[in-house]
């Protein structure tokens, strides 16, 4: 995408895009609140892909999983997902009793090449402060309610380490694919601070 | 099967119709291309047109914008071809 003109004598795709709201808003065919919650959703729903992909992977290969816990960087590797904020990425894997959720104190350390770019709460210095402070209230404000038996392990990220989680195989996905394992597999919990959720079938 | 499946359109990964991304996640550069990604979605969700059907219009905007320009600009495509629908 560039800022160029249009080559053609038709104005810019900036304003055209604005006349076509404009006009189905005067038509009353959309409402913009709508228009604005699809936005979120389709950017907040649609996950990291490379990230999806090694956790289905190591819920599936028992070797790549013994791989990726012991050398993160280097088992992520294997799939061509590397570069710059994924130099050394250590994997940590969540079970029934320990809960790992991951942040960064300092400023936004975060494993790029599986994760892509952190999302904005991430970053946000309430999150930063009381994920350490307070991780079972906060994680249950943000939807993840954990009982009181289960361990929650707070893991700081840093421009020499970056944590990442290997969540928990949902229940019921013993025939799925790998590939449609990488499906069910979001950032959140890849962060820590959700599940994966079982499939709806 | 999947978390996406309530969303109201399964987007195509590969292909001429799969929107702009970065490991996987939906890459919008100016606040356009979203509100007419929104847009589209939103009037196929009220059945002002089949997702096909849109999707059938924009591979074709989208040959008929590269044999003239080898470089394409992704979601002006949204835009031309959810104004098709409309017209």
């Amino acid at each position: 995408m560039t800022a160029e003109p249009h080559p053609h004598d038709r104005p810019g795709p900036a304003l055209r895009a604005e006349a076509l709201e404009s006009l189905l808003l005067e038509r009353g065919l959309i409402d913009p609140k709508v228009v604005e919650g699809l936005i979120n959703r389709y950017a907040n729903d649609v996950g990291p892909l490379n990230g999806a992909k090694v956790v289905a992977r190591a819920w599936t290969d028992p070797d790549y999983k013994a791989r990726l816990l012991d050398e993160g960087t280097a088992a992520i590797a294997e799939f061509g997902f590397s570069g710059p904020q994924g130099e050394h990425i250590v994997v940590v894997e969540n079970t029934p009793d320990v809960h790992h959720v991951v942040v960064c104190t300092l400023c936004s350390c975060y494993p790029w090449p599986v994760l892509g770019l952190p999302p904005a709460w991430y970053k946000d210095p309430a999150y930063r402060a009381r994920i350490v402070r307070e991780p079972r209230t906060l994680l249950a404000e943000m939807g993840l309610t954990l009982g009181d038996d289960v361990e929650i392990k707070v893991w700081d990220s840093s421009s020499e380490v970056r944590y990442f989680v290997l969540p928990e195989r949902p229940a019921g996905t013993e025939d799925l694919s790998e590939e449609e394992l990488a499906a069910l597999v979001t950032r959140d919990a890849m962060v820590g601070v959700g599940r994966v959720a079982a499939p709806v079938t | 099967m999947s978390l996406t499946e309530d969303l109201p359109v399964e987007l195509d990964v590969d292909g001429p119709s799969s929107p702009p991304r970065a490991n996987g996640e939906l890459v919008f550069t100016e606040p356009w291309e979203s509100r007419v990604f929104g847009i589209t979605i939103a009037l196929h969700q009220d059945g002002v047109f089949a997702w096909d059907d849109f999707k059938e219009q924009l591979i074709a905007a989208i040959a008929r914008w590269e044999a003239g320009h080898p470089d394409g600009e992704g979601y002006c495509y949204y835009a031309c071809s959810a104004s098709n629908q409309q017209a």
